[in-house]
């Protein structure tokens, strides 16, 4: 009878387990951004778990830090290149703790050779959101609960907090969540994470500073200890000096104590530490990560106190990126753009300092054929120049569809060397057209399939590689003038003035590009949706990356 | 430590081990301890008060049963008048304990203001958890003693456990001793199916308090915070809530502690039998808070109804004015009385005094002008034995009761009366359609939630007027059982009203 008790309540208690990780797992938000607008979140619960896709022996070198280092560092340009298997295992604002319990996650299953941090969060007292990231990716277990005990620890410091309890059980906090649930919660999603970590964005916004007005802006900013306020009040004159420190940018004890915990546990698993920083362009007046001399100065002095290799990539070495070009927010941040080039230094930097090897992985390789795709997808989305765009298309016509059509005028801006490129990608009666005439053009698995211009108007209609096209060219003289390009029944034109191109992959049956250049301007000006190529990025990656569950 | 917290659950379910583990003559021990251990994490200076209490009913109780013992056969006059000086003597002792928690701080504070000119800090004044319960507990202990239903008890240990057992100190049932304490002082072996029913009971309670009390409590407070501004369609809407919630709160509480006692082979006494089916104001005080309505009935009603006083006031108006009214003052002055005191034990604000007066003038008139209530049914020809009338008495009576909540939400005459005018004069019945009212503290989603749960409520309530609910969830097969328990638990950890991002909402009927 009491057996037979037991046994009831074990079997009851196990199902009920299953069940109540099951809907935790449905209620909690894995910090996935999808649509990706918003940089501060990241593929948190993607970039956590993704490491289980390598094996023991397919990661020679780890990075940690924040937003820096997910924007900045790419996996794939560094095995490219040199060979390096390496993994970015940083998160939004992840705290120096953070970066402290990650590691020790990823010794249970790894032993890399090479540990690389990103000293920005090394200045910061990071607020608890940040935390919980992590913490609602982590499994239950004996690492979850000491990052929670840190974790309520530094609440008490900054007076928030969420409780032990709702830690270590998400759904305490996040059951209200169930109100968004929908049936998109209960889909299959991409867990797989090709970019080992890298965060790809396309996305340009020049940073309006140089170095030296980073520089000169840190030094007005450590120079103001004190100023002087002169009122009128009533007639009455007065001048009052402030006395106040505007910047002092210091090391917190607690992230310099993880820090050395950090050091010490590469040194139990035989590791080496190396402290980064990924440059940026921006001034601490408006941007608090901002990289400053001062704070390099500072992260040097505790390089050389604890014996450890310093690399500033942005104040101790040559400039390595543009930011007017590899940047995608003011210098912030950088882009993928920018990664692949810091991660060409570092590569090199890594083997001379013998901090990693070369080696090869099927893996690594298949991951690197995805990561070339979407590379180059981007470089496409963000081609503003006709002429190499034209010749980017041509590149890529043996797997891709090109669907144009022309809008109002569409020839006045046009070159005899505009004509040429377009010639050779394939379209025969683009000057055949007269001033407003209408044109359509599809080129797919590399031949041209369908052109026409008219002075009336072209409506076209197929199935290519297993998708529904409909295009429409409308004569610029007629009423409601325009262009339309639908694939699958969704519109995907600029329908703006001048050529409207879109093109869609194969492989995934999905659009990779719109744009409108605007061939009436000899300037040919480029038009596109940034906020949609998000999106159309997002999903070719999930497309090309999905494995179910 | 709040019944709907993380902490209560895990310390109920170490007591229940410890009860289970030791030897059953240690279970009222353990039971005392973690009764004692319960109350100080409100605050070890609440013991005072309640240590206090029982060394006062404990050594009154004796000191009369002594008297008894000693008067074997029967006690003369003059030690029976000693054992009633005792008695009475003891009991305001207690009701002093109860007087100064509810009204001390402004009587001092008044004095002080009074003799000093207002140049006093504010009186340090304890506010003592749960005296409400345990005051009238050793009240009624001692008139049982006094009037030889229940005999003292010698170990005060045990008496005070009867006084704080940790579950009822909050929010009641107001035990008598002489059910309670025997069921304490037994020894009690486990049972699975009083696991099961006790564990079924947990969850109910939680239900009806974490998904559907505390979830109307948001949406009552940010109305009722803004009774000069919000249309009289949603103070109605609120007020209606706001019985529910009042209802699923209180009722609640009571199915956790009953249901926890029941794991523990403890029986507490029922204090609510799904009083919105009753039919009339007298039936509802039938079944809504039955202990207290018991409570003031036996030690209050009765001895004043049966008092000589009384029924010498009664016989010079019957000869004044007629048996009818001779009747009427022997209902009259005991009820008026009750509900008085009733209002006030909730609170001494005018509010509850208002209360109470309201209760007791609808009690008093059903039973003053039953013949004329009758006479005016017959000549409307209402059936009223038909079903349309039962209904009809159930809306009529659960509106009164959503009336009086209306003077008890707002914790002030003035917006109570403000509440009356804004539904009588701005109702403005297009707000039930306008989306308006998902944008007062409940959102679309937790509106339609609350309406649904009050169907369940409603529903669950319909099957245990049948019968016990429970019994035939036993009798089930064992899937389907556990299907109802997992959607019960996960119902209450998905909808329920906790954690952090929600104030944590305590019980209301803890404030008395």
């Amino acid at each position: 009878m009491k057996r037979k008790f037991i046994l009831k309540v074990l079997i009851f208690m196990t199902i009920g387990s299953i069940q109540f990780g099951w809907i935790q797992k449905l209620l909690t938000p894995d910090w996935n951004d999808a649509g990706l607008t918003n940089i501060a979140i990241s593929d948190t619960e993607r970039t956590i778990h993704g490491i289980d896709a390598l094996a023991v022996d397919e990661l020679d070198v780890v990075f940690f830090g924040s937003s820096h280092v997910y924007c900045g560092v790419s996996p794939m340009e560094l095995y490219k290149n040199y060979g390096i298997l390496s993994y970015v295992m940083a998160t939004a604002q992840q705290p120096v703790a953070g970066s402290y319990f990650l590691l020790e996650k990823i010794y249970e299953t790894h032993c890399p050779q090479t540990v690389v941090l990103d000293v920005s969060t090394m200045f910061s007292e990071v607020t608890l959101p940040y935390w919980r990231y992590i913490l609602d990716n982590l499994e239950f277990g004996a690492l979850k609960y000491r990052m929670a005990k840190e974790y309520l620890r530094a609440g008490m410091a900054t007076g928030e907090s969420d409780g032990l309890f709702s830690v270590m059980f998400p759904i305490i906090k996040y059951h209200s969540r169930w109100v968004g649930i929908t049936k998109d919660n209960f889909q299959p999603k991409s867990r797989n994470l090709y970019t080992n970590g890298q965060h790809m964005i396309n996305r340009i916004v020049s940073s309006p500073y140089s170095i030296e007005d980073v520089m000169y802006e840190t030094q007005m900013l450590s120079d103001y200890h004190s100023g002087m306020l002169t009122e009128s009040a009533d007639g009455v004159f007065s001048q009052n000096t402030i006395c106040e420190a505007l910047y002092t940018p210091s090391v917190t004890e607690e992230n310099l104590k993880f820090l050395k915990e950090i050091r010490r546990l590469c040194e139990e698993h035989g590791s080496r530490l190396l402290l980064i920083k990924i440059p940026t362009m921006q001034v601490p007046q408006w941007y608090e990560p901002a990289w400053t001399p001062v704070k390099s100065s500072i992260i040097s002095s505790i390089a050389a106190d604890n014996n450890l290799l310093f690399l500033d990539m942005l104040y101790g070495c040559e400039p390595l990126v543009s930011f007017v070009t590899d940047t995608l927010d003011w210098g912030c941040h950088l882009n993928s753009f920018g990664a692949k080039k810091i991660s060409d230094y570092l590569g090199g930097y890594l083997l001379e300092n013998n901090l990693a090897e070369s080696r090869s992985s099927l893996l690594y390789s298949e991951f690197l054929q995805k990561y070339e795709k979407v590379y180059s997808m981007m470089e496409l989305q963000t081609t503003d120049v006709f002429g190499e765009y034209i010749d980017m298309l041509r590149k890529r016509k043996n797997d891709s569809t090109i669907l144009i059509a022309a809008a109002d005028d569409y020839i006045s801006g046009l070159t005899p060397e505009d004509y040429g490129l377009l010639k050779e990608l394939g379209l025969e009666l683009i000057d055949q057209g007269g001033g407003r005439d209408s044109y359509v053009g599809v080129i797919s698995e590399g031949k041209t399939i369908y052109e026409a211009v008219s002075d009336y108007e072209i409506a076209y209609q197929a199935e290519i590689a297993n998708v529904d096209v409909e295009i429409h060219s409308r004569n610029g003289w007629m009423k409601d003038p325009g262009a339309s390009v639908t694939v699958d029944r969704q519109e995907y034109a600029m329908s703006q003035i001048g050529l409207n191109f879109v093109v869609y992959d194969h492989e995934t049956g999905l659009v990779i590009d719109s744009v409108v250049f605007n061939t009436y301007d000899m300037a040919k000006y480029c038009s596109r949706d940034y906020a949609r190529g998000i999106l159309l990025l997002r999903d070719y990656e999930s497309a090309l990356c999905f494995d179910g569950w | 430590m709040n019944l709907a917290s993380a902490f209560f659950v895990l310390f109920s379910a170490a007591i229940i081990f410890l009860y289970y583990s030791f030897p059953r003559r240690f279970q009222w021990l353990i039971l005392t301890l973690a009764s004692v251990m319960f109350y100080a994490t409100y605050g070890i200076e609440h013991f005072l008060f309640v240590i206090l209490g029982t060394v006062i009913a404990y050594f009154a109780a004796r000191w009369i049963q002594s008297i008894y013992d000693a008067s074997e056969g029967g006690a003369p006059a003059e030690r029976k008048t000693e054992a009633r000086s005792i008695l009475l003597w003891m009991s305001a002792a207690l009701a002093l304990l109860l007087i100064y928690a509810k009204v001390g701080a402004f009587l001092i504070q008044g004095i002080a203001n009074l003799f000093f000119g207002g140049r006093t800090a504010n009186a340090p004044i304890i506010s003592v958890l749960g005296i409400s319960y345990y005051t009238f507990s050793l009240l009624s202990y001692l008139a049982d003693v006094y009037w030889k239903k229940d005999r003292a008890e010698t170990n005060f240990l045990r008496l005070l456990l009867f006084a704080i057992y940790f579950p009822k100190i909050l929010q009641g049932p107001i035990a008598r001793h002489k059910d309670l304490a025997p069921q304490l002082a037994q020894e009690h072996s486990f049972h699975y199916q009083e696991l099961c029913f006790g564990l079924q009971l947990m969850l109910w309670g939680y239900f009806k308090k974490m998904v559907i009390a505390d979830r109307l409590a948001l949406f009552v407070n940010t109305v009722f915070g803004n009774v000069t501004g919000e249309s009289g369609a949603h103070l109605l809407i609120a007020s209606i809530f706001g019985a529910f919630q009042l209802y699923c709160d209180f009722s609640g509480c009571m199915d956790i502690i009953g249901g926890f006692s029941q794991i523990l082979g403890l029986r507490l006494e029922t204090n609510f039998n799904h009083p919105f089916f009753s039919r009339s104001a007298a039936e509802f005080w039938r079944r809504w808070h039955i202990t207290l309505g018991t409570w003031f009935k036996d030690y209050i009603y009765m001895p004043l109804a049966i008092s000589p006083k009384l029924i010498g006031f009664s016989k010079k108006v019957r000869e004044r004015f007629g048996i009818r009214a001779g009747r009427a003052v022997m209902t009259v002055i005991p009820s008026a009385v009750v509900w008085i005191l009733t209002g006030i034990w909730h609170s001494v604000g005018w509010s509850y005094i208002a209360w109470g007066i309201y209760w007791g003038i609808l009690i008093i008139s059903s039973t003053v002008f039953a013949p004329e209530l009758k006479k005016l049914t017959e000549a409307l020809h209402i059936n009223t034995k038909a079903g349309s009338w039962k209904v009809f008495q159930m809306v009529r009576t659960f509106s009164l009761f959503v009336i009086s909540r209306i003077l008890t939400i707002p914790g002030d005459l003035n917006r109570s009366v403000q509440v009356f005018q804004g539904i009588l004069t701005r109702f403005h019945p297009e707000h039930f359609f306008d989306g308006s009212l998902y944008t007062l503290g409940l959102d679309r989603p937790n509106f339609i939630l609350a309406i649904v749960c009050i169907f369940i409520l409603w529903a669950v309530s319909m099957l245990q007027e049948r019968g016990p609910v429970r019994e035939r969830i036993a009798r089930s097969n064992i899937v389907f059982r556990w299907m109802i328990y997992y959607t019960a638990f996960f119902a209450i950890v998905i909808f329920g009203i906790y954690g952090p991002g929600y104030d944590a909402a305590s019980f209301v009927y803890m404030q008395y």
